[in-house]
């Protein structure tokens, strides 16, 4: 279990809207949302190029606690909008989910 | 439940000069991400002729807008969200075809209950236009409905089967990367996309994809009197499509 500042500063992810300092436990990594929908755990950090706002649904639904939005990509406003409704932080990142999970899983993150 | 009938009331008599204006992706109140002004009293003042309501994965306002916009041609339509996060339009010639579609994809989907004030309300209207209830499970996720399910289950029900805003988020080219193979009849927001998938072959419409009464009519298609025999109803507007008997707001 990691904080998520401790993610964010090792690995090298930009906030976009931080909600909390919560504990993360797991990782996940998928951008079909009825699959991240059945698989993801509570208190995770999913990796992902999707953007649109139904992203906000599917973490508060699983109990995600962050999203990073890899490739450069960037959150629309209404996402971002969304998330701060809900209390789901967004990162971004230039990097691919591939090396971003690598680095997060590397620190321990299960 | 409105009583539904097999032939819709809502039609025209050819008339030669006229050009017809036609919106075929227009979203009612019962689309979580709609206004609740999509109303039919508020949908069918706009400037246009022909209208198809497609809200996501459900039918079940298209009666409402049929019984009340007696002097335009509503198509019965649904937006499917299949599992692979891509949007398919359907249009049919009758209700009880959309209805019975209607049913298999809400069979076709595990139940999501959510809070309407975060995600937007999901409003049953009747065919006085009140509020009678409200759907429970969010229509805004995913069916478990694959493309070439969808596609099936629409053509099986004697649907015309459009991928919809296939160059914009939850469209077939941005998800895929690419149009399947099989495909034949997209939407598109953009007129570079238009142009390319022209040459290439496809029947390439455009409509709104309305979620506010502003939004209706600003992009649609034209039709002219010589693309229909007969009288125009949702049967002969869909065979008009299917042949590419239309223009576009670029053409």
């Amino acid at each position: 279990m990691l904080k998520l500042s401790q993610i964010i500063e090792e690995v090298g992810l930009k906030s976009v809207y931080l909600h909390n300092d919560c504990e993360i436990e797991h990782g996940y990594v998928g951008d079909l949302l009825s699959i991240v929908m059945r698989s993801a755990k509570e208190n995770s950090i999913w990796m992902t190029v999707q953007s649109h706002v139904n992203i906000v649904a599917v973490a508060t639904l699983t109990g995600i606690r962050a999203i990073v939005l890899c490739e450069g990509m960037e959150f629309p406003e209404d996402t971002l909008q969304k998330a701060q409704e809900e209390g789901i932080s967004l990162l971004v990142t230039e990097e691919n989910a591939y090396r971003v999970s690598g680095k997060i899983y590397s620190l321990g993150v299960r | 439940m409105i009583g539904m009938t097999e032939s819709i009331g809502n039609e025209f008599l050819p008339n030669e000069n006229k050009v017809y204006k036609a919106d075929l992706h227009i979203h009612s109140c019962l689309s979580p991400c709609a206004d609740l002004t999509m109303v039919p009293s508020t949908v069918c003042t706009k400037d246009i002729d022909i209208l198809a309501i497609t809200d996501h994965n459900t039918a079940e306002n298209v009666a409402a807008f049929v019984c009340l916009c007696r002097d335009k041609v509503v198509i019965p339509g649904i937006e499917i969200h299949t599992f692979e996060d891509v949007h398919i339009l359907g249009y049919f010639s009758t209700l009880s075809d959309v209805m019975e579609v209607s049913k298999i994809v809400s069979e076709n989907t595990n139940p999501f209950p959510y809070d309407p004030e975060t995600f937007g309300y999901q409003l049953l209207l009747n065919e006085s236009e009140d509020f009678i209830g409200m759907l429970d499970n969010y229509l805004g996720f995913p069916t478990n409905l694959s493309i070439d399910q969808t596609i099936d289950l629409i053509e099986k029900h004697n649907g015309l089967a459009v991928f919809a805003h296939a160059d914009r988020k939850f469209g077939v080219i941005y998800q895929l990367g690419m149009l399947p193979k099989n495909a034949h009849f997209v939407e598109v927001r953009k007129r570079e996309t238009w142009q390319e998938l022209k040459s290439t072959g496809h029947i390439v419409l455009t409509s709104s994809d309305a979620h506010v009464p502003d939004e209706i009519g600003s992009r649609k298609i034209f039709f002219q009197n010589d693309a229909f025999s007969g009288k125009i109803d949702a049967h002969s507007v869909i065979s008009a499509v299917a042949l590419g008997r239309f223009r576009t707001i670029w053409d």
